[in-house]
């Protein structure tokens, strides 16, 4: 019988949907600005009642993905300033990149290029904490753009006019990166490379198996068992209904995700654009 | 006066009884008629009380596109008998409707434009006032095509006062009226002239850029004036631009939200944009923002680039910013996809 362990917490996998929610409908209601000459831009623009309705929607989920970028800012801050968690800020339980990073990312393109052996991977690898910080960073500067463009008579009492044209750029041209990298990079690194194809269910469960944390993890594994804490993390095994329901809303908002790329792609490369 | 129309009656009969052709010449025919009908004082009494002219100018006439090819009883029909049989006419608005659809019978492909326009939405409706063919093109006067292009305005004028009051004050209408000015258009170009649409309807309203565009991108016209051909493209680019592509072809709803050509730079009164007193001058444009963005401060209209592509000479921050996105965006993705394939490329060396 396999172990279990838990990898993520209740808390963080809820964030986590919170934001993938968010996120694809952001994505499926800004796009169409982006490609406005594109037929399918006008078509979603026209399904949803109109551009006003649409950005009506945009707005409804900025508001959504505010709220879980503010309760994750503030659970961060409580656990650095009430609960002293300065480990959070360095070492192996940190997001923090770290010099070990960049040298598990040289092995790993070693490893790649057949020069190598797999780095031996901790908690988070670098791929995971540039994830991380990209999607940090795109939600503060799309999101701060993107008040400023919605209350945007409020914000020319303050700023030169100039500023709006900045902002409107960078909250398009960021959020063009922000949706080509979840759509394929992290995709691709999470769900689809062929390890886990066709998904990882660890964000939905929260759960993972003694024996694929000890090949994908083997330093975090050891570590576990060095310091005794794999009781303390220990899981029963996930129950079907939540990998049924993983899967449902895992295929749900890669299709999504995918078929915004393939448009994408069609209003950039496409015959007609 | 009674003695003149015997002769004529006379005249009509002895030629059917001559044998002579079934259809007289056009204008052997016109004569006929103006017998009675040349006579400046002829007219009736309608049941309305309003006195109907008969008379007809024998010159105006001839002179009309139909003088030399058209006789009086080819729109007039069943009035060759003599004396002309009864009809229920009430008021000459009724004579009007009752022969204005003689046109038809060779103006086939416009008379059936006018039945999508919204000039005949009125008439179907028996709104009295609206125009129908005569209305505009006069029932005998009516004048070949290559006119005088200020004439059309004028047409429309008859009924529309304030809007051609306004168009003849803006750069267009004085161009047109002041100069005989053949490039700037005249109702009819934006309007069109059978099949005119309701130009309150979204519909029309989202049409505005493509129907400024059609000579503000004409190279071989602008170049005359000094005028950039980008204003079409630099405004799809642009934020309303943006809006209104999303709600083209839509259905026609009311909802007004994106700004098109006309509502910065007004509908009939469009003025030169560095003429005083123009509302797109820098220095007034804050009240044109504001008539859709209620609070916008004097800073809030420098975000518009006036129609110029950025450039390092012109906005050259939004340039740059351009430019450095043009160059990062493809070098982060490009790199990440690079370490998928070698990631991909490892898992097939592997097996």
């Amino acid at each position: 019988m396999p172990e279990w362990y838990f990898r993520f917490s209740l808390g963080q996998r809820l964030l986590h949907g919170l934001l993938m929610t968010s996120f694809l409908g952001l994505a499926t209601t800004g796009l169409p600005l982006h490609f406005n000459q594109s037929p399918w831009a006008v078509w979603i623009s026209h399904t949803m009642g109109g551009f006003g309705v649409m950005g009506f929607f945009h707005r409804v989920f900025a508001v959504l993905l505010t709220t879980c970028f503010t309760i994750h800012v503030v659970h961060l801050l409580y656990r650095l300033f009430v609960k002293r968690e300065l480990h959070i800020l360095w070492g192996p339980d940190s997001l923090v990149p770290q010099p070990r990073d960049a040298v598990e990312m040289l092995q790993h393109i070693r490893y790649f290029l057949g020069l190598g052996a797999q780095p031996r991977f901790g908690r988070f690898t670098y791929w995971e904490k540039f994830d991380y910080f990209a999607v940090f960073w795109g939600m503060l500067i799309i999101g701060a753009s993107g008040y400023v463009l919605w209350f945007h008579t409020f914000f020319s009492r303050f700023v030169p006019g100039w500023v709006f044209n900045i902002t409107n750029l960078i909250h398009g041209e960021e959020a063009l990166l922000a949706v080509g990298f979840i759509f394929t990079i992290h995709f691709f690194n999470s769900h689809l490379r062929p390890e886990k194809f066709p998904m990882d269910l660890v964000i939905f469960t929260g759960r993972v198996r003694d024996d694929e944390l000890e090949h994908e993890r083997p330093d975090e594994w050891e570590r576990l068992r060095a310091e005794g804490r794999l009781g303390t993390i220990k899981a029963d095994a996930p129950p079907r209904w939540l990998k049924n329901f993983g899967r449902i809303v895992g295929t749900t908002a890669v299709a999504i995700g995918l078929t915004l790329f393939a448009l994408i792609m069609y209003a950039v490369f496409g015959y007609g654009s | 006066m009674i003695v003149q129309r015997l002769v004529s009656v006379a005249v009509v009969l002895l030629a059917a009884v001559a044998g002579a052709p079934a259809a007289p010449a056009a204008s052997e025919e016109v004569d006929t008629c103006l017998g009675c009908h040349g006579d400046r004082n002829l007219s009736m009494t309608l049941p309305s009380g309003e006195r109907l002219a008969l008379f007809v100018d024998a010159q105006t006439f001839r002179r009309s596109v139909h003088g030399d090819r058209l006789g009086c009883v080819e729109c007039h029909a069943g009035m060759r008998q003599v004396p002309h049989p009864a009809k229920p006419f009430r008021t000459a608005r009724d004579v009007t409707l009752a022969y204005y659809e003689q046109c038809k019978g060779c103006h086939f492909d416009n008379f059936t434009k006018t039945l999508d326009s919204v000039h005949y939405q009125r008439v179907a409706k028996g709104d009295a006032r609206a125009p129908v063919c005569s209305d505009c093109h006069t029932a005998h006067a009516v004048a070949k095509k290559n006119g005088s292009r200020s004439r059309i305005s004028q047409t429309c004028a008859r009924c529309h006062q304030p809007v051609f009051a306004a168009y003849a004050k803006s750069v267009h209408g004085r161009a047109l009226l002041e100069e005989g000015n053949r490039d700037v258009p005249v109702c009819t170009d934006c309007h069109r002239s059978h099949d005119i649409g309701d130009p309150r309807t979204s519909r029309f309203h989202l049409a505005t850029p493509e129907l400024c565009g059609s000579c503000h991108t004409d190279e071989q016209v602008m170049e005359k004036y000094g005028l950039s051909t980008k204003v079409v493209s630099t405004y799809l680019g642009d934020f309303h631009g943006v809006t209104a592509s999303l709600q083209r072809s839509g259905t026609a709803s009311g909802e007004r939200i994106a700004a098109v050509c006309t509502d910065c730079h007004g509908i009939h009164d469009i003025t030169r944009v560095r003429e005083p007193g123009s509302a797109v001058m820098r220095e007034n444009l804050v009240k044109v923002c504001q008539r859709c963005h209620a609070d916008a401060t004097a800073n809030f209209p420098a975000a518009w680039l006036g129609h110029y592509e950025p450039s390092w000479s012109k906005a050259p921050i939004v340039y740059g910013v351009t430019i450095f996105y043009w160059i990062f965006i493809p070098f982060v993705i490009g790199g990440l996809v690079l370490q998928i394939v070698l990631h991909l490329w490892r898992v097939v060396v592997n097996r």
